[in-house]
């Protein structure tokens, strides 16, 4: 009975209870002995948008009101795909302990950084949302159409921080060299730049090229322009999410077996 | 009817490879890969065969890499032999390492609540058991303290009140033993002498000879992941004895 592998969706209701508390865990005690607590993450949000916005919005000859509001999206957004990647590549290595002992699917382990992270971009996107009626931009319909982006969003996270998951634990090397990477996809990404620029000067293979920037897109978009984003975009975040999954689970029947002796 | 079947059951353990776990060597080993030697491999349990049945009490003894953890690991499910197979009846309630694997900056009620929910129980099932494992555990107000504050003492007495409280189907037990100072280690004995009693089954491995002749009637003596001898207490354990006082000498 213990030893039959269950589905994904089987072990995301049965241990819900398990990995919600270890999450909310997680984020008590990384606030626990901070003042402000969960406002720092607001702070540092709002504070990067400011002064990117002081720099960049001369240079792209942008409205401060339309640049403020698309800065601080971006950045919620920007932040749930490095952790997605980067902190992931530790899920396994962090849990050992539990999985040298108990026989819980290793799905547990992603569920709990999946939640643990939703709640970081929960707060993001509301902070978002209040940058927006503060400059009188907020539409109810955008946020409705932000929806289908979401949900991608978050399967997309289950997929790549699975995927991390095996291969951070295989290749310990593996997490500082995404951490490079990453520094180097920010500079490319449209996050702290509108993807429309790079489009109108002729160069729309970075934005096309780039599946972070289709993530960041779906969402985006439609809360800023209260309308669905490009098409294109949503095939190619679909299509990123299913390779990732993909590769999750020839990595999970090749290592998963693995996981307690490796991790 | 048996709580636990293995039908030659084998596992191995994969040495660190070669390229140690880092792409930079994995990249370098794949251009030399004609000189790559073949993955080493360990055989922790060789064609093991055997059955427990239901309420039974076995003991495992052995020298140390004799396989006893592995044996245990795998009938828990944690690990997944590479051949033959393992049918397990009931929940298994795995006693390993259990006083490592807490959470260093979560409190000593945080830790049991996630402890006892990875042993299958509901949150206010677990909820339900805290006051007891409080009382026993004689931490205190310490209970409210992040696990790193706790001495040594402390955080084996917080394990073995929390692992101890469960109402296991199938035990697999790991070394266990009372700890602490002499009062909590007279306590400790008590219930442990409790624990290991009741209407379970029991899969219990130990270097202690006393504590498996208390509590098991039947004994697996392994030795590099084969059975040596399968059978009553006294009889196994003599042989055994006898065994290591010849290689002793």
């Amino acid at each position: 009975m213990s030893h039959k592998k269950s589905s994904i969706l089987h072990s995301a209701i049965k241990y819900f209870d398990l990995y919600y508390f270890l999450a909310k865990q997680d984020l008590q005690s990384r606030f626990r002995r901070s003042y402000l607590g969960i406002g720092w993450l607001v702070i540092q949000q709002l504070m990067f948008a400011l002064v990117a916005n002081m720099v960049w919005s001369k240079m792209f000859g942008v409205d401060s009101s339309t640049f403020i509001p698309f800065l601080v999206v971006g950045i919620a957004i920007w932040g749930f795909i490095v952790s997605s990647m980067v902190e992931s590549c530790s899920i396994f290595i962090n849990a050992r302990g539990y999985l040298k002992q108990f026989s819980l699917p290793q799905s547990v382990f992603i569920f709990r950084s999946l939640l643990t992270n939703a709640y970081y971009l929960m707060i993001g996107l509301i902070t978002s949302l209040v940058v927006f009626i503060a400059f009188n931009k907020f539409s109810f319909f955008g946020v409705l159409y932000s929806i289908p982006g979401l949900l991608i969003l978050l399967v997309y996270f289950y997929a790549a921080s699975g995927t991390m998951a095996y291969l951070g634990m295989r290749y310990r090397d593996f997490q500082h060299a995404l951490t490079g990477l990453f520094a180097l996809l920010f500079i490319v990404t449209p996050v702290i730049f509108p993807s429309e620029i790079l489009i109108k000067k002729g160069i729309s293979i970075v934005i096309y090229m780039n599946p972070f920037a289709s993530l960041i897109e779906v969402v985006r978009h439609p809360i800023i322009n209260a309308e669905f984003a490009e098409l294109t975009q949503y095939a190619i975040a679909i299509g990123f999410t299913t390779v990732l999954l993909i590769f999750q689970i020839i990595l999970a029947k090749r290592w998963g077996r693995l996981v307690p002796f490796w991790a | 009817m048996n709580a636990v079947e293995l039908h030659n059951v084998s596992v191995d353990y994969y040495l660190d490879s070669d390229d140690a776990y880092s792409i930079k060597n994995a990249v370098l080993n794949f251009y030399a890969k004609a000189q790559k030697p073949t993955a080493k491999t360990f055989r922790a349990l060789d064609e093991l065969s055997f059955s427990v049945k239901k309420g039974e009490k076995l003991g495992i003894i052995g020298l140390n890499g004799a396989g006893k953890t592995t044996l245990l690991r795998t009938i828990a499910g944690i690990f997944h032999p590479l051949k033959g197979k393992v049918v397990v009846n009931g929940r298994v309630t795995p006693l390993l390492d259990f006083h490592t694997g807490f959470e260093d900056h979560l409190t000593g009620i945080e830790n049991i609540m996630i402890r006892l929910m990875f042993l299958g129980l509901s949150k206010a099932e677990a909820e339900k058991k805290i006051p007891e494992i409080i009382e026993f555990s004689e931490l205190g107000d310490f209970i409210y303290q992040p696990i790193r504050t706790y001495s040594t003492g402390m955080n084996l007495r917080l394990a073995f009140a929390t692992s101890t409280s469960i109402e296991p189907e199938i035990l697999v037990a790991d070394e266990v033993m009372g700890t602490g100072d002499a009062q909590f280690a007279a306590k400790a004995k008590k219930k442990l002498e409790e624990f290991l009693s009741k209407e379970c089954t029991l899969i219990l491995s130990s270097h202690s000879m006393e504590l498996v002749r208390d509590f098991c009637k039947r004994i697996i003596w392994l030795q590099h992941g084969k059975i040596i001898a399968d059978g009553p207490v006294d009889e196994v354990i003599e042989k055994y004895e006898k065994n290591i006082l010849e290689f002793s000498l």
